[in-house]
């Protein structure tokens, strides 16, 4: 029951909701654009996929889809509207995304240091893309923390008390059940590369918010669509 | 947190293992940590208050210079990483390779900070990855190296592999030429001695075979190429193949070989039926080969039954010298047999168990034996099969009231009997089993006694004291005015032919050993007077092998003589005729020509291979149904594959295996009258008869044939020549082109004045193939000329050539009429095809004839249903008066004068 | 030069909101139709002549180029822009290729204007 409740709380309406996914939309077309200049070729992009769920929900579609450790960047971002963005790679194509675009021709069975370094600077380029564009749009200001590389399975990189020591301390004054709430946003990336079909990557963006900050996000949405 | 003193600070930031660089909005330097003056060989002093780009102007326009605005105007951080970056800091470090001042590698951090102010600032940390870049650079050429002479092996591999496939297909060639010459040449008269040096040629051969193809596969396996397939097939064909494969071995060794195959087994099932028997024909001649005697059994049963799968075990038990523990463990390693001194004793590559354990896994099962020394072996294999029509039962007796059937099995090997006599109970018949003939009798009389007969026995032909044969003998003797049961005598495969001679009334039928479920659910169906559907494939074969072929007429397309001439003398002994084409156009021509029973088709071909002929065969829908049975040397499953896909119906692997090619032509030339079709479907004197009717004698034509020196238009040594010197088929394919292709020209331009183009390019290309046979040369040039320009669609070049073709047809049959001459005065195609009759009872009649003249010599009196034969063909009432005082003569045993009456007889038919 | 129609074809409602609002605040002579796919494009369109089309590019069903391509067969004259966030050097040279004007993401007042001069408004 109390979850129903809380749902309620957080319930964008339809256009709240369709305004927050084209601001993604965006924010997606930036990162491709910035992704199609370092692999020097064109970028596929899929209509993005918006859902706001629970945590578990969370966990159990990246679950469902990826078994073994996730790779992800983790960018936080602090300020009125604080969160957690996160690019999440399934291992395997991680592995092949990095190798696309450094075009290794020897590649290592583990993602070595140096891939590592490269997932970080790509994944940075990418959340750097999307989340210029997506706070381009709100009044709130933000602050940056660098970009990190992570390696866990869902059920931690889903966990918002993973991520924030500023979350993470207000979450511990409230229900933390309630709270650990997470914006899922799926996108695909796709290399265009004709030669090359094998190499398709796909990833998705998740933004972690508090319920507070949820809060903000909705009214954030209500003045800009009061502007239009 | 309180003040800190800044000094502190700074040092701190000095020291720190990074390079730390800090922009004020203006993107000029105000920091400069100490490891940047070393990494840059620049004093902060010098760097102090200047604007980052302008000290660095091969930066500006780089990630670098972005990521800084970026940090400065958004706050937004960014990684750049070594890589992806390919303009960074002018920074130098010690290393192995480049010394003291080698370029550093580096990863870049740009992030923003605020002041005190709230203003934004830009803070660039440096890391010095040089060493990471240059382990990572090290472990990728080893692994590159590593890869490298991986792949320098898997070629010299491939190398290795291919070679040996190559060197097996050169050295397949030459032996056919020896197993095919010495089988042929053991059929001729030989002395004892003569006959020892070839059996014993042939036999190596066979062996030498068996070592090539072991390691063919092996190097298959070697290279991952061993490939399955997946067709359906008949458990039973599969094991009635391993029987005829070991049962001569095993005769010599005085060995019983029996099969079982459990009641539940499915025999409709889908894999590969060949890897099947590859396995089972290793296992059991291991098994024949290290039993001096007693026994070898094949048994099967379910180990697991699905709707669609079953898994079956294949048991392979030997009463043979057995093996230690030691012994059992190398066994199915490469190269290895039970000891060294077993591989120069009983010989062979070691490879079969090791072959036989790759395919067994790949049949998803396992393989394992038990032994100990002495007391014999088992071996075991697992095996998983998709099932094919699953609901099909099995033996279904065809009436109820054959449930409860009484029948006896007397065999003095306790195991065959054991083995029969469980098959025979599967059938849910009464079975009694006994060991000997004396036995039987016994229970014969008592079951009378009982009123409670047998209604058929199974005798074995060798049992001690009395053998099947006097049993039998003895049974029609004391029981004659009883109700008498069927007897099935089993004998083994060399004592065929002397039972056969014996032909005796005793007998029903006749079964070779090592009999099957299957085969004794056929025979004793047989004998009760069913009809036997499916179930009876391998009996029929049994029976109708030897007389499949008789009067069949096979087309050879094969290019090499010796092949050739192997082939076509194998099937003439069989009693089939066989017309020669030396490449796949021939063949395509010759079936146009001539109507044949099955074609045997080489793949490798000058001209046409085989692939391509197939595919042309089976366009036209006349030959849908024609078989053809492909012979390749190259033995891979894929070329199999190969084979079928272009629509031939089977393979032989070269060498051929005078047997197996008799097998599986058998399966697919049909008898003209089935044995099943008949009461009694082993009625052999029948039997012959029908062959002797079909029986085109090809030396007797081959004699009358008479040829001019030449003939208009056609070059007669070329022409002859695409025909193997068989002057009669070269003489029946002039005759084909004269009665048919008189108005070629005329045919080709109606079927293109209704725009039938497709009908038009068929006549033509047909056309080119006959008169290409036929040495037609000019012919053959402007009908090629002509079927291009059809298919092309040149309509000037069509009539052009339309005109040419009708020019030169002309001389050709004008020239062909005064050879037909006796034709020439019936132009009309009914009457031609009345000759055409009277042509096939003419060769009939020859071969009545001779048949009789053998008959009659001998004082046989079988001669008198070949006369009545004749009477009927002959078919006019003019020679009754003859028939029948030749019918009586023979009657009456009147041999000699029969020999008179039928001399004359043969004088005056002669002149039909 | 009043009464032209223009059309704006975009899944999401904020993205036609925004070309909404500029279309009532500058030109308000024009007659602005509004379409969330391709299909409901073509039939709006089916008996209106139409001088000015703004299509986005990722939509649900047909892509933006494909309906440019079918709306150049029925409305050669029509000039026809892509509006999209997919801002790749590419699919402007493709947008280009086929004749079509290029705008990124957000729309704005200014980038209208800046269509209208080049249609000689």
């Amino acid at each position: 029951m109390e979850k129903v409740e809380c749902r309620r709380v957080f319930k964008l309406s339809a256009l709240e909701e369709d305004a927050l996914k084209e601001f993604f939309n965006m924010g997606l077309g930036m990162a491709a654009d910035s992704l199609s200049q370092m692999v020097d070729n064109e970028v596929l992009l899929s209509l993005p996929q918006l859902k706001i769920v629970s945590y578990e929900e969370a966990t159990a579609h990246l679950v469902a889809n990826q078994k073994e450790k996730l790779v992800a960047v983790r960018q936080n971002f602090i300020g009125e509207l604080s969160g957690t963005a996160l690019l999440i790679f399934p291992g395997a194509e991680s592995l092949e995304l990095v190798r696309t675009l450094l075009s290794d021709d020897m590649p290592l069975d583990i993602l070595s240091e140096l891939e590592q370094e490269t997932l970080l600077d790509v994944g940075n380029v990418i959340l750097n893309a999307f989340l210029a564009s997506f706070t381009q749009m709100m009044s709130v200001e933000f602050d940056f923390e660098a970009a990190e590389f992570l390696k866990g399975s869902s059920e931690f990189l889903l966990n918002i008390t993973s991520h924030l020591a500023t979350q993470q301390r207000a979450i511990m004054g409230d229900s933390v059940a309630d709270d650990e709430r997470a914006v899922l946003l799926m996108m695909d990336f796709k290399t265009s590369d004709e030669e090359k079909k094998q190499h398709t990557l796909s990833g998705f963006v998740v933004l972690l918010f508090t319920r507070q900050a949820m809060a903000v996000l909705k009214k954030e949405l209500e003045t800009i669509l009061g502007q239009w | 947190m309180a003040e800190m003193d800044k000094h502190l600070l700074t040092r701190a930031l000095d020291v720190s293992a990074v390079g730390i660089v800090i922009l004020d909005p203006d993107q000029k330097i105000v920091f400069w940590n100490e490891w940047m003056e070393k990494g840059s060989h620049l004093p902060f002093d010098t760097v102090f208050n200047q604007p980052i780009f302008e000290l660095f102007p091969n930066l500006v326009n780089s990630r670098v210079e972005r990521a800084v605005e970026g940090a400065l105007t958004n706050g937004l951080p960014t990684a750049l990483s070594h890589r992806l970056t390919p303009r960074l800091f002018p920074l130098y470090t010690a290393s192995e390779k480049g010394g003291k001042n080698a370029k550093m590698s580096q990863m870049v951090l740009v992030k923003a900070i605020r002041d005190s102010d709230g203003i934004r600032y830009c803070m660039i940390q440096i890391e010095d990855i040089t060493n990471t870049v240059s382990r990572e650079h090290l472990l990728r050429n080893q692994a590159r190296e590593l890869e490298k002479s991986k792949q320098i092996a898997q070629s010299a591999n491939q190398a290795k592999s291919d070679f040996l496939a190559n060197m097996s297909h050169e050295i397949r060639t030459p032996m056919n030429a020896i197993i095919g010459m010495s089988h042929l040449a053991l059929k001729t008269d030989l002395d004892a001695r003569q006959r020892d040096y070839l059996q014993k040629v042939n036999n190596s051969a066979q062996s030498l075979l068996g070592i090539i193809n072991d390691i063919l596969d092996f190097s298959k396996i070697e290279a991952g190429k061993l490939t399955m397939e997946l067709v359906p097939f008949y458990l039973d064909d599969v094991l009635k193949n391993v029987a005829n494969l070991i049962s001569i071995k095993a005769e010599e060794n005085g060995l019983e070989v029996s099969f079982h195959v459990d009641k539940d087994v499915p025999l409709n099932l889908i894999g590969d039926p060949l890897r099947l028997g590859q396995v089972l024909t290793n296992l059991a001649s291991n098994a024949v080969k290290f039993t001096k005697q007693g026994n070898v059994v094949l048994s099967t049963h379910v180990k697991a039954l699905q709707e669609y799968r079953v898994v079956l075990v294949f048991k392979v038990k030997d009463t043979g010298i057995g093996m230690s523990e030691a012994q059992q463990k190398q066994l199915f390693q490469a190269f290895s047999q039970a000891d060294s001194s077993t591989t120069r004793r009983f010989g062979g590559t070691g490879l079969g168990l090791t072959i036989s354990k790759r395919l067994v896994k790949m049949m998803g099962g396992e393989i394992w034996v038990e032994s100990a020394p002495e007391q014999g072996s088992t071996f075991q294999f697992t095996a998983t099969f998709s099932r094919k029509d699953t609901d099909r039962r099995r033996f279904r007796l065809p009436s109820r009231d054959l449930i409860g059937l009484r029948v006896l099995v007397a065999d003095n090997n306790p195991i065959v009997r054991e083995v029969t006599q469980k098959s025979l109970a599967s059938f849910s018949f009464q079975v009694t089993a006994v060991a000997s003939g004396e036995e039987a009798l016994f229970e014969i009389e008592n079951a009378l006694g009982n009123n409670q007969p047998f209604e058929i026995v199974y005798l074995d032909r060798n049992m001690e004291i009395m053998g099947g044969m006097e049993t039998a003998h003895e049974i029609k003797r004391r029981f004659s005015q009883k109700k008498l049961p069927k007897i099935i005598l089993l004998t083994t495969y060399s004592q065929q032919d002397v039972v056969k001679a014996a032909r005796t009334d005793d007998v029903d039928v006749f079964l070779t050993k090592p009999v099957n479920t299957s085969m004794i659910f056929a025979a004793s169906m047989t004998v009760l007077g069913h009809r036997v559907a499916h179930a009876n494939t391998a009996l029929r074969e049994q029976i109708a092998n030897e007389n499949a072929l008789r009067g069949s007429h096979i087309l050879l397309v094969e290019d090499n003589e010796i092949n050739q001439q192997i082939a076509k003398e194998l099937l003439e002994e069989e009693g089939a005729t066989v017309q020669i084409a030396s490449n796949g156009q021939e063949g395509v021509a010759a079936i146009e020509l001539v109507q044949f029973d099955a074609v045997l088709m080489d793949i490798q071909m000058p001209i046409m291979d085989g692939y391509v002929a197939t595919r042309i065969i089976r366009e036209d829908e006349r030959f849908a149904d024609l078989p053809i049975i492909a012979m390749t040397a190259n033995a891979m499953a894929s070329d199999r594959e190969k084979c079928l896909q272009a629509g031939m119906d089977e393979h032989i692997d070269k060498p051929i295996n005078p047997t197996s090619m008799f097998q599986i032509l058998s399966r697919f030339i049909k008898p003209k009258q089935l044995i099943a079709d008949k009461t009694n479907p082993l009625d052999e004197r029948e039997q012959q008869e029908v062959v002797a009717q079909q029986q085109i004698p090809a030396e007797i034509e081959r004699q009358t044939v008479l040829l001019p020196d030449t003939l208009d238009g056609i070059d007669m040594n070329r022409g002859l020549h695409s025909v193997n010197d068989n002057k009669t088929l070269y003489l029946k394919v002039l005759r084909g082109i004269y009665t048919r292709n008189q108005g070629i020209a005329e045919q080709i331009k109606s079927a293109l004045d209704i725009g039938d183009g497709q009908t038009a390019q068929r006549l033509a290309h047909t056309f080119k193939g006959v008169s290409g046979t036929i040495g037609a040369t000019k012919l053959y040039e402007i009908s090629a000329q002509l079927e291009e320009a059809i298919k092309f669609g040149d309509d000037t070049n069509i009539s052009g050539q339309l005109n040419l073709l009708s020019e030169a047809v002309k001389p050709v049959m004008v020239g062909l009429a005064q050879l037909f001459e006796q034709e020439k005065q019936h132009t009309n195609t009914e009457i031609e095809q009345k000759t055409l009759d009277r042509k096939v009872d003419k060769t009939q009649i020859d071969a009545l004839i001779s048949r009789l003249t053998v008959l009659i010599e001998d004082g046989d009196s079988d001669a008198l249903d070949v006369v009545n034969k004749l009477k009927k063909i002959v078919g006019s009432s003019h020679y009754d008066a003859q028939f029948n005082q030749l019918e009586l003569l023979i009657d009456d045993y009147e041999f000699e004068q029969a020999q008179v009456i039928f001399q004359q007889l043969v004088a005056v038919l002669s002149e039909i | 030069m009043s009464n032209q129609t223009a059309i704006i074809i975009d899944d999401s409602s904020l993205a036609r909101m925004m070309v909404r609002k500029i279309f009532a605040t500058s030109m308000a002579d024009w007659t602005l139709l509004e379409a969330a796919n391709g299909d409901e494009a073509l039939a709006l369109m089916a008996d209106k002549s139409v001088d000015l089309a703004l299509v986005d590019f990722n939509m649900p069903g047909m892509n933006g180029i494909d309906l440019a391509e079918r709306m150049m067969e029925t409305a050669p004259s029509m000039s026809i822009h892509l509006v999209t966030a997919n801002i790749q050097e590419r699919m402007r040279i493709r947008a280009e290729s086929m004749g079509l004007g290029f705008i990124k993401k957000p729309i704005n007042a200014a980038k209208v204007a800046e269509i209208m001069k080049h249609i000689g408004h």
